[in-house]
């Protein structure tokens, strides 16, 4: 009797556990979107404020500084970013993707001494501080005129998107069985055919998760945008500490563009949470 | 025999021509800017003009301390976030491997950290958790009677790092956290099963079972939480830009600022240069050290 009254303590324990852990890693994220509904003077209060009066003047600001210059003298358009931010980031993952899973595919099913080279290379650009690529290309902007252009964002970007591309793509392709690719050659298939049909078809769901973990990471990335560009190609990342002014900080409206930075990314992590777990945790279990 | 030559033939389309492309553009767009910035570590700005130096900028760069300081402090910063996030996502994982009420909801919900944009996670610990007067964190130590945890965080030089430390705790354990809840299911029951016919203690099955079973898996969640760490870059530079002093400057800060406010883009160059080495040296002993455990398993 004792004994179960004590399992079923710790049961109840272990649920209260879990929900505490689960609150405390939402709590910052839920605080934002909360301060991005507060006043200034909801803000700067202590103790902070649990309940208040909501209002949407931060989001109303936002988009209408973004119209037309403000007493401050401040342009931000967050619209401009945001579009940036889509474009830098598609286009560069799209990139990565069309040429990472042709050096994956080979890489996958063909090894020799060089090629094991070639995988520890590509690994070291994936683990290099990406700083380090971001001065050259800083010096190579200035000097070829492609400072603050999409052009320069986007090759930059690739740096990081096409070895996590490749890394990736590698070890999905190393779980299609090769049997079945001979069985296509018996079959009269050529070895574009054996991928386009067979290996390609099958390595679908690791196509999924490579492009929503390089969207995330791409989308995230603030290095690139902020040493490459000034306002024509800002990215949204490379926006949100604009509010951090000399004279004052529009807390509010930083709040109100971190919530909309983050949105793509959240209602990408909710919907395909699978995929994404899949993906993150494939190189670490199987290995 | 003629068909498998031409099969041979068509295989060479897959090993050659897939992989040279490829393998160009990622040359060009990696090698260049590494030769680019091994050319103009021999340089510095003088009087407006670079001009070829020698090798000044690498002793200063050895000889000026400020450097091998920022290492230092990606070093600290490294160890005590990687052990922390391990071992807290252990913990993690082992309490969401039961089946609870609502436990899928939670194991979902608790992705979202990693995959906020971390220059916003930076904004929202600096404006809004960490400030010591209308902070959350601070205000949370006070309901909960722990006024002596009461810190000034981010603001001190002797708080600062290990604010840092926490920011990326908070962030990326459900990293290790993910891992280990996956590896936990892969694990067969049977040794479970013996052990309990034994009478072994919960305690006991974890150390003799579970952790030699995962060894495999958190050698690899540390290794890229290492490398994670390494590169941070966002927290730094958004939340104390490598101040107060320079409690904060890791290497990334250390060349960004190198470049951006002192406009030496030599010493950075020179900086970055190094770091490249030291990552390749990383990447040494972190593969010998997988190679050679896996050769020994």
């Amino acid at each position: 009797m004792g004994n179960k009254l004590a399992r079923r303590v710790k049961y109840i324990v272990r649920v209260i556990l879990a929900y505490v852990v689960a609150l405390l890693f939402l709590a910052p994220i839920l605080w934002m979107v909360a301060s991005s509904f507060k006043k200034r003077i909801d803000i700067i209060v202590s103790p902070p404020k649990i309940f208040f009066n909501p209002t949407i003047l931060n989001y109303h600001n936002i988009f209408h500084w973004s119209a037309q210059e403000t007493k401050w003298g401040l342009t931000y358009p967050i619209l401009r970013y945001y579009g940036n931010s889509l474009i830098v980031s598609i286009i560069a993952i799209g990139i990565a993707l069309l040429l990472g899973i042709m050096a994956a595919y080979s890489l996958s099913r063909f090894k020799s001494k060089k090629r094991e080279q070639i995988g520890i290379w590509i690994l070291s650009t994936i683990m290099a501080p990406p700083i380090v690529f971001a001065i050259p290309y800083f010096m190579i902007a200035r000097t070829l005129g492609l400072f603050d252009s999409y052009t320069i964002l986007i090759i930059a970007s690739i740096t990081i998107s096409l070895p996590f591309t490749i890394w990736m793509m590698k070890s999905f392709f190393d779980d299609v069985p090769k049997e079945l690719e001979e069985a296509a050659y018996i079959d009269g298939c050529s070895s574009l055919q054996a991928f386009l049909r067979i290996s390609l078809p099958l390595a679908k769901p690791g196509i999924a998760a490579t492009l929503i973990l390089s969207f995330i990471i791409v989308w995230n990335d603030l290095v690139f945008p902020l040493t490459l560009t000034a306002d024509r190609a800002k990215t949204l990342p490379a926006a949100v500490q604009g509010f951090l002014g000399w004279t004052q900080t529009f807390y509010g409206m930083m709040a109100a563009t971190g919530v909309l930075a983050i949105i793509p990314v959240i209602v990408i992590a909710l919907i395909a949470g699978k995929s994404l777990i899949s993906g993150l945790t494939l190189g670490a279990v199987k290995g | 025999m003629r068909r498998s030559k031409t099969l041979e033939k068509d295989r060479r389309v897959i090993e050659i021509y897939f992989l040279i492309p490829p393998i160009i553009i990622l040359a060009c767009i990696t090698i260049y800017p590494f030769i680019y910035a091994v050319v103009m570590s021999f340089k510095n700005l003088i009087f407006g003009k670079y001009v070829f130096v020698g090798l000044a900028n690498y002793r200063h760069l050895i000889v000026g301390g400020r450097f091998a300081h920022s290492l230092y402090i990606t070093m600290v910063f490294t160890s005590i976030a990687v052990v922390v996030e391990v071992i807290l996502g252990m913990l993690i994982a082992l309490l969401y491997s039961e089946e609870l009420p609502g436990i899928s909801i939670l194991r979902m919900l608790l992705i979202l950290p990693m995959v906020t944009t971390p220059i916003v996670v930076a904004m929202v610990f600096r404006q809004f958790i960490y400030p010591p007067d209308f902070g959350l964190l601070n205000y949370f130590f006070d309901l909960i009677r722990l006024p002596m945890l009461k810190l000034k965080w981010h603001c001190s030089i002797r708080t600062a790092l290990i604010s840092l430390v926490l920011v990326d705790v908070w962030q990326m354990t459900p990293f290790p956290f993910l891992v280990f809840l996956a590896g936990l299911k892969t694990l067969p029951k049977e040794p479970y099963e013996a052990a309990s016919i034994d009478g072994a203690s919960p305690r006991r099955k974890f150390f003799y079972i579970t952790l030699p079973l995962l060894r495999r898996v958190i050698m690899v969640v540390i290794v890229f939480r290492i490398i994670g760490c390494f590169k941070a870059f966002d927290i730094f530079y958004g939340i104390t830009g490598g101040g107060p002093g320079l409690a904060t400057e890791n290497l990334s800060v250390y060349i960004y600022l190198q470049t951006f406010k002192y406009n030496r883009i030599g010493m950075a160059s020179t900086a970055s240069i190094v770091t490249m080495f030291i990552t390749f040296f990383l990447i040494f002993v972190i593969y010998k050290g997988i190679l050679g455990w896996r050769g020994k398993s």
